[in-house]
């Protein structure tokens, strides 16, 4: 290889892009054109029938119900349930269960969280947004499944909840990408509360003005999540975590303010008749189990579940409620119901689905 | 933007393609880059959605992925840049950080609601990621007259964010055309990697002679030692430059993070956000080439503090967004400006400097510094911002980077200029 420079110049440009090299990428790209063409023309084969069986279903709403209960989805009618399913093929979409746990229908909405209540809904979409920064819509529906409107907030959908009378909804989201991004140890969350009528954003919980013991509340590691509303359609309930500790706090939309009124009390849900709340107990970081505590008694019951519950408990009436277990072993997750008297076993209420949500 | 005519022009072209001034193999690095960062900011796009829709995994778990391997990657860069320098063997290695990151869009498929494969893939596709960058600079610097170093990484990196700025795009049209059928936006990532990874293998040429700038001779190869590297640090033109942008790194901010503490300040729409991203991204790619022409005329060093200069306005803007909405666009210019004036400029700076069979180990070296740097700043910026809110956590990251502007200026101002000089000997 004792060639001068100049030869060496000359034997790079001959062969630099020599007519085969060009061949050859032409059968590159054109396969990876095959390839990338074919899979999405497999994937759009591969939809039809789902795409083709939910319009059906839209279109045989009004005239076919008798004959089709399955495909009875709309309006959503007091008695149902809605969740987001976790079967393959329809996974995160809107299904609607009827009262008899058995005939089923799935929605042409896909949410990530889902609630509903009062004729309002509220679905949790995650959009996008690309390089750190995550976007979501939570988007407001009706009884039809009628998106009317869409809020943008940031981070990842984490809970949403919608009052009584369909009024207000609030939503909360996990955002990374503030503080120790790159790190990625802590993730703040973010609970906004909404105006479904007005279609207005009534703000973000730290917005609120918090005290605790008659005295003014502030820190700037101040995290808000786990909103519910009471029958008053005015007054909530939320979680507050500042250093270190986990607070339940009673809040008040039209005064946007907030009281601290009990520790260790996360993500809560009160019962229909206001009388109770559920929420989950953290036994340590990362496990906790579903408990109820009586508003009137301040009674605490832990309830007859050893699994790691992590979700936003939902009622299915006075006296059992209903929240998301992981089966770790096949990778699936389940509806369970339980009895609050901390004595009854959980049984399986709804396979393949997250995000319980009882029509009243 | 930077198409070819036809391809003819290709073929009959001398190695420099003369419209643009930049050698053919930085047109084709350009291509690879442009295609592998639609394919990567595709998957970017997707994965958060993917991993909390499709798979339902918990958001936490989602941010502990990318923060650990960062500092892998680091480690592969450094040895990734010993490799081709020992054995000159640039194409070779940049081709096997492009094909790791390639399978690694086939693997998200395969990797399936593991966690385990899911974070081995993402630490696979970094480490391929750590592997080409030095390699593939390295190439962009030999197959350049010193005298437009900065032209050339301008026009490297101007088709680099083009390709950032279509792949969501791409990504975003696939999810809304395929009711988000997210393996199918995995294997359409992998074709546009495999296509740039054909441009590179094909089209780039290992060591590029046209203007006898690889001065390694074949006896010069076998004697670099770990030794060597070590001792560029010991050389102070290098010394300074990687001092500087290191300290430089430590007070800069992640786009994300200036983008939302800005989005708080000037209190405009969340939803704005992702436009900032792209118009921030446009203005880079458009002045990209200019500011390395002038970056080559007056100066790499100069061109890299008057970059930071921008970005301190950029951090005053944040602080004190003093003309209401119109400090949007300005913002934009300013940070576009910044990048344009330093990302290629300050590798353009370090590679006249850096001997040329040292090179790639020495911007990987770099390279490492400033995103180690970044890396505590992040973590450094999140303190802040707990303790003391954003406003003051910008403050202080303004008020060191003031300092470090002014140290700039007195170790750096007139580095460049003599290495330039140098580059017109030969």
């Amino acid at each position: 290889m004792q060639k001068s420079k100049k030869v060496s110049v000359k034997v790079s440009e001959v062969d630099g892009v020599t007519s085969t090299k060009v061949w050859m990428f032409g059968g590159i790209v054109c396969a990876s054109l095959l390839i990338g063409g074919g899979y999405l023309g497999w994937t759009a084969m591969r939809q039809q029938p789902r795409i083709t069986s939910q319009t059906q279903s839209q279109a045989n709403q009004g005239n076919n119900e008798a004959a089709n209960p399955q495909r009875m989805i709309a309006p959503i009618k007091p008695g149902s349930m809605l969740m987001l399913s976790q079967k393959e093929g329809e996974e995160s979409q809107v299904k609607l269960v009827e009262a008899n746990l058995t005939d089923s229908a799935i929605a042409p909405l896909g949410c990530n969280r889902v609630y509903f209540a009062g004729g309002n809904g509220l679905c949790l979409v995650p959009q996008g947004g690309g390089q750190g920064v995550q976007l979501m819509f939570a988007r407001a529906f009706d009884s039809n499944f009628e998106v009317k409107h869409s809020f943008v907030s940031e981070g990842l959908p984490s809970r949403a909840r919608v009052s009584p009378n369909g009024r207000y909804g609030a939503f909360t989201s996990f955002v990374t990408g503030h503080n120790y991004e790159s790190v990625g140890s802590t993730a703040s969350t973010k609970t906004v509360i909404v105006d479904l009528t007005n279609k207005t954003t009534i703000g973000d919980l730290e917005q609120f003005v918090v005290t605790r013991d008659s005295k003014p509340f502030k820190a700037v590691d101040f995290n808000f999540w786990g909103v519910t509303f009471a029958n008053d359609n005015n007054t909530f309930y939320a979680t507050l975590s500042s250093a270190g500790e986990i607070l339940l706090l009673k809040g008040d939309v039209s005064s946007k303010t907030l009281n601290v009124i009990g520790k260790n009390i996360e993500c809560p849900s009160l019962s229909p008749d206001n009388s109770k709340i559920a929420f989950k107990k953290r036994l340590k970081p990362g496990d906790w189990r579903p408990a109820v505590l009586d508003l009137t008694t301040m009674q605490e019951t832990v309830l007859n579940e050893q699994r790691n519950v992590d979700d936003q408990i939902e009622w299915l009436d006075n006296s059992r409620v209903t929240y998301e277990i992981v089966d770790r072993t096949q990778n699936r997750k389940h509806l369970v119901a339980t009895p609050i008297d901390g004595r009854g076993e959980a049984t399986i209420l709804i396979q393949d689905a997250v995000s319980p949500v009882v029509i009243r | 933007m930077y198409q070819i005519e036809n391809s003819g022009a290709i073929l009959n072209t001398k190695d420099r393609t003369s419209w643009l001034r930049i050698s053919r193999n930085v047109l084709f690095l350009g291509i690879t880059s442009l295609l592998t960062d639609i394919s990567s900011e595709m998957i970017a796009t997707t994965l958060p959605l993917y991993l909390a829709f499709g798979l339902r995994l918990a958001p936490l778990e989602l941010g502990v992925i990318d923060g650990i391997y960062q500092g892998a990657a680091a480690l592969v860069k450094l040895a990734s840049g010993y490799v081709a320098d020992r054995w000159q063997r640039h194409k070779e290695v940049a081709i096997a950080g492009y094909g790791l990151s390639a399978i690694c869009k086939l693997g998200l498929l395969g990797a399936g609601a593991s966690w385990g494969a899911l974070a081995g893939v993402t630490l696979v596709d970094r480490i391929g990621k750590g592997i080409r960058t030095a390699p593939r600079d390295a190439i962009i610097a030999a197959s350049t007259p010193k005298a437009q170093f900065a032209t050339a990484f301008g026009a490297h990196r101007a088709m680099d964010t083009a390709g950032a700025m279509l792949g969501p795009l791409i990504a975003s049209a696939l999810l809304a055309f395929t009711a988000n059928a997210y393996d199918a936006i995995f294997v359409v990532s992998f074709c546009f990697a495999v296509i740039g990874l054909a441009v590179l293998s094909l089209f780039v040429q290992n060591r590029k002679t046209t203007d006898g700038l690889i001065e390694g001779t074949p006896a010069q190869v076998k004697t670099i030692a770990i030794g060597d590297v070590a001792r560029l640090l010991a050389q102070p033109s290098f010394r300074s430059i990687a001092l500087i942008g290191g300290l430089f790194s430590l007070t800069t901010l992640s786009d994300p993070l200036l983008h939302l503490t800005f989005q708080r300040s000037l209190n405009f729409g969340i939803e704005l956000v992702p436009l900032l991203f792209v118009f921030v991204a446009l203005i880079y790619m458009v002045l990209a080439v200019p500011f390395g022409r002038i970056a080559d005329r007056m100066g790499r060093t100069r061109m890299f503090i008057v970059g930071y200069g921008l970005l301190m306005a950029a951090y005053a803007l944040v602080i004190a967004p003093v003309f209401g909405m119109a400090s949007l666009p300005i913002y934009a210019l300013l940070l576009g400006g910044y990048y344009a004036a330093t990302d290629g400029v300050l590798i353009a700076a370090a590679s006249a400097i850096l001997p040329d069979h040292l090179r790639t180990s020495g911007l990987a070296m770099l390279t490492t510094f400033t995103s180690l740097a970044r890396l505590i700043a992040s973590v450094v910026f999140g303190a802040l911002w707990g303790s003391q809110g954003s406003g003051q956590a910008i403050g202080v990251f303004l008020a060191g980077m003031t300092v470090v502007v002014i140290l700039a200026a007195l170790r750096l101002w007139r580095v460049d200029v003599g290495a330039v000089a140098g580059g017109h000997d030969d």
